[in-house]
């Protein structure tokens, strides 16, 4: 790490903060401007009693007030209250659910690595043959697999049909088997597709023709001098792929009953429960932003190219 | 069998089509009307895909089903191609600090789960709309939501292609002989680039065809006794253990169309071997 690197993670903090404060603001603003509060239900309430309630809950000053407070409460690391159920903090809530979906993710992503980078090298090893079509055929098909439609499926048939695997809420290691299935078929399939296109791209290059020349087999070839080059895109495509699944673990979550951070937003979003919203909105942000920085930072430590360009 | 395949997804593509904005009409009675002697039967010769709890025939909800998923794909791609268009062809433009700032904005909403995005935003609009009839409601913050939050890829793309292509010759002769900026835009810089935009703008109708039914799968969409195939699937995970076929004709239906979308737009794409 030299001089120009240190000033590019300054610079990077320093756009991850902006950002960060950006979607603080934005958020906030985008559900406070909404007509209709979480106490407006409540016909019978007394105008006192809502006078007091708003009160307490801030919502009765000004809008500029109310961002000051609440941006000074986020740097203290306070996310506020549930409106619905007060007994819980937001960062509670976090906390709670997070295992669960960290965990269900994870695996997740393991599975597809693990999974897309066999399919891939094996396609492109056995070019040609049977097995690359059908590779080509089964990712349009796992591309445009719904998870509202694959889920079910499978919670039909392993869960009621032959009543094999447990369906619901992540109890032990065989209960994690039909999430991440439904969760990894639409990501793995994705991923496929960039690394194969990247192996192909490498393959046509001058030192794999060397690599053959001097009298490589095609494995040695593929494992020792096409994989390696071929990690690239896989590191520039590593935040999308993060975005993805853990965009689609709110539906999976959903489906399989986990008490993780997807139930607890969509139960919020029914709830209109403004804090939770923000709260796990600006978690998620912050989680991805931080995350592409670090995947950013990697790339150009290990693509000296990079860091020349910039 | 890659023109079999093709040729299957086109049919499929055709054939919905015509069913569900032409054929749903002679059937609509039957996706509506409630019969109380013949609720959850089984798909049978008279129900191809059996009968809902309140009696109503799914092959005829399905297709009303249709219309709503269909025009929200269609709709929102359109939609999303003209604000991705507009927001990178302004950035690609104007280069200097303000395609720095529109594209650090990019940036922030690319790294929130798009999920996010569509859920509050359909949720703020569902709450701000005027209008009288939940109908309206559902499909205008429907397609508010997912079309807000989906073109910022198109407009990465558009804005590296218009400052690619504003740099060749045949725009410095445009520029010399007094073309405004949105006349070469529109005449000379967006033709170069259209085969590509329009494959994504094409590869964005499943994905908003998706995002119609998680939206109202989760009651934040369409709501009965609206229908649409996010509603279908929906009313068929609360009986999935004793009536699997309310969810998986619907969802089945919902698959099939997204993949045929997919196999008919890679048929298009410009093939690398």
């Amino acid at each position: 790490m030299n001089h120009s690197s240190w000033q590019h993670v300054a610079k990077k903090l320093f756009e991850l903060l902006t950002s960060l404060g950006f979607l603080a603001t934005l958020t906030f603003f985008l559900l406070r401007l909404l007509p209709g509060g979480p106490f407006d239900d409540d016909a019978a309430l007394n105008p006192l009693v809502r006078e007091r309630l708003q009160d307490h809950w801030g919502t009765s000053q000004n809008f500029l007030m109310q961002v000051l407070n609440y941006l000074a409460a986020l740097v203290r690391g306070d996310l506020g209250i549930s409106m619905i159920r007060p007994d819980r903090t937001v960062t509670d809530i976090i906390s709670q659910g997070l295992a669960k979906t960290f965990l269900l993710n994870s695996l997740a992503l393991i599975v597809v690595v693990f999974g897309a980078f066999a399919l891939a090298t094996g396609a492109i090893y056995w070019r040609g043959t049977w097995f690359e079509k059908s590779v080509d055929q089964l990712m349009v098909v796992l591309l445009s697999l719904p998870s509202l439609f694959w889920g079910p499926l499978l919670i039909y048939l392993f869960g009621f049909y032959w009543d094999i695997l447990p369906v619901a809420l992540l109890e032990g290691p065989q209960y994690y088997i039909l999430p991440v299935l439904t969760l990894s078929a639409r990501p793995i399939a994705s991923l496929v597709r960039l690394l194969k296109g990247s192996l192909e791209e490498n393959l046509a290059q001058d030192y794999v023709r060397t690599a053959k020349a001097k009298g490589l087999g095609a494995g040695a070839v593929l494992f020792k001098h096409i994989l390696r080059n071929s990690w690239m895109p896989f590191l520039s495509y590593a935040g999308p792929l993060l975005v993805g699944l853990l965009s689609g673990s709110f539906l999976v979550e959903m489906l399989f009953a986990v008490p993780g951070l997807g139930s607890e937003f969509i139960q919020a979003l029914n709830d209109r429960d403004y804090t939770v919203i923000v709260g796990l909105t600006l978690f998620y942000g912050s989680l991805l932003m931080t995350a592409n920085m670090l995947f950013d930072l990697l790339m150009r430590q290990a693509d000296p190219r990079l860091r020349e360009q910039a | 069998m890659k023109k079999f395949t093709l040729a299957f997804a086109i049919t499929v593509l055709v054939v919905e089509t015509l069913a569900v904005f032409i054929f749903s009409f002679f059937l609509s009675e039957n996706g509506v009307e409630q019969n109380v002697e013949a609720i959850l039967l089984p798909p049978s010769f008279s129900h191809w895909f059996g009968t809902d709890s309140l009696g109503r025939d799914l092959f005829a909800r399905v297709l009303m089903g249709g219309q709503v998923s269909l025009v929200v794909g269609l709709v929102c791609s359109v939609l999303t191609f003209l604000v991705g268009f507009t927001y990178g062809a302004l950035a690609g433009g104007l280069e200097g600090w303000a395609d720095r700032v529109l594209m650090r904005l990019c940036d922030i909403l690319l790294s929130i789960p798009s999920f996010i995005l569509v859920a509050v935003l359909c949720l703020s609009v569902q709450v701000v709309l005027p209008f009288e009839s939940s109908y309206w409601i559902s499909f205008v913050s429907l397609c508010v939501g997912i079309s807000a939050t989906h073109w910022m890829t198109l407009a990465r793309v558009t804005r590296g292609m218009v400052m690619e292509i504003k740099r060749r010759p045949f725009i410095e002769a445009a520029v010399a002989i007094g073309g405004s900026p949105s006349h070469i835009l529109i005449r000379h810089i967006a033709p170069n680039m259209m085969s590509t935009l329009l494959v994504m703008v094409a590869l964005q109708i499943p994905t908003n065809i998706l995002y119609e039914s998680f939206m109202s799968f989760i009651g934040l969409g369409m709501q009965p006794p609206y229908t649409s195939w996010g509603i279908l699937v929906k009313e068929g995970w609360n009986t999935l253990s004793s009536y699997p076929h309310l969810l998986l004709y619907p969802s089945s239906v919902l698959f099939l169309t997204v993949w045929s979308f997919h196999v008919v737009i890679d048929s298009l794409r410009p093939t690398r071997h």
